[in-house]
């Protein structure tokens, strides 16, 4: 027996932005997809393919002009690395997009209210992704660690490779590199990607060098060198299907 | 008295690698609409409209809430693959293979999770063997 889930609690990564705080909904996170009809002259029904897929996410933001929240990072109609947390929880369902920011519309009520909706539309061709969180929300590294795993459960193994996505907050003072691994057995480890080095607050979406490379059941972040205080949002999506 | 309402209906859908998901607990409400295109062929004789019925089509628009082993992922977030549906209502089975057409979640202000989806026909089957 499942347990339904509420959105609250939610959290939302913009590139090395954490403006979870400054957006009350997102009014939209999906796809659409052409169809081609390709219907034989045979068929007394409709016969149809799935052709080019298009995402995008919509929110509804709150004004705040402070450094790093919504408006100083909503406005510039540029690139984004975007992901949504569910849960800011270890394991939690995140969805992520990259996309370009198409569009900020700012609306001041008469009752002196204060607020922006916007759209970001996919860039990289890819959709929307879902994964989970390997760190609990944002998580703070103070030295060299791995990171608890979370298991995906039993024939979750695929042989498709995956995505990951890393959102860097902050960085005391170093270097960091962070890994995602997987395993078996939640004891022998192997990488399956590695982002590159981190020396302060960033962000990157990386896929495997194979998309034949197998993801296995348990799934955890692995994070090295010589730092201090790294507070960072790890998903990894693992592809159930091959992707192009 | 042979009215009945639609309790319980009962929605299953193939998720990415065709095992298919019986995610009834998770549909709040679905659609199944079903059409059939139409030929005008009023001969210059006639005072009304003739027609006769040409190829069938169906779309199902569905809506439901989300769980905490993401039950819909590996169903809606990957959209390659045809997908077999098999939804039974009260007195009467639906059943064909559909295309995922669009999926959306929203996160609504009061804090709300759901999502819609939409799904088409693409199996070629005719409409009377699509409902049973």
């Amino acid at each position: 027996m499942t347990t339904k889930m509420s959105g609250v609690g939610a959290a939302l990564l913009v590139n090395q932005y954490d403006i979870s705080g400054d957006v009350g909904a997102l009014t939209s996170m999906g796809y659409s997809r052409g169809l081609q009809d390709v219907t034989g002259l045979d068929k007394d029904g409709t016969e149809r393919i799935g052709l080019r897929i298009d995402s995008e996410m919509s929110y509804a933001a709150f004004w705040n002009t402070s450094a790093g929240r919504s408006v100083a990072v909503l406005e510039p109609l540029t690139e984004a690395l975007v992901t949504f947390c569910r849960r800011a929880s270890l394991g939690s369902p995140t969805r992520t997009l990259t996309g370009v920011k198409s569009s900020w519309s700012v609306a001041r009520g008469q009752d002196g209210s204060m607020a922006a909706n916007g759209q970001i539309q996919a860039s990289n061709g890819r959709p929307i992704e879902g994964g989970y969180l390997l760190t609990s929300g944002k998580q703070t590294f103070a030295s060299a660690a791995a990171g608890t795993y979370i298991d995906r459960g039993a024939g979750s193994a695929s042989s498709f490779g995956a995505a990951a996505v890393l959102h860097v907050i902050s960085l005391g003072s170093g270097t960091a590199t962070v890994k995602v691994q997987e395993s078996s057995d939640h004891s022998t480890w192997a990488d399956a990607l590695t982002f590159a080095n981190v020396s302060g607050a960033t962000s990157e979406y990386k896929r495997t060098s194979s998309l034949t490379a197998t993801i296995r059941r348990y799934v955890r972040i692995d994070v090295s060198g010589t730092f201090t205080n790294l507070v960072a949002v790890v998903a990894v999506v693992p592809y159930r299907s091959q992707q192009s | 008295m042979g009215k009945v309402n639609g309790i319980p209906t009962v929605f299953s859908i193939d998720n990415v690698s065709g095992t298919p998901v019986d995610i009834s607990a998770l549909v709040t409400n679905c659609t199944i609409n079903t059409s059939r295109a139409l030929q005008d062929v009023t001969g210059l004789d006639k005072d009304g409209t003739e027609r006769i019925t040409l190829r069938g089509d169906w779309s199902i628009d569905v809506a439901g809430s989300e769980d905490d082993v993401n039950t819909i992922d590996p169903i809606f977030l990957d959209p390659a693959n045809l997908r077999t549906l098999a939804i039974t209502m009260n007195g009467r089975d639906f059943g064909a293979e559909g295309v995922i057409s669009s999926f959306n979640e929203a996160r609504n202000a009061d804090g709300s999770l759901g999502w819609t989806a939409n799904i088409q026909q693409a199996g070629g089957e005719s409409l009377g063997d699509v409902w049973s």
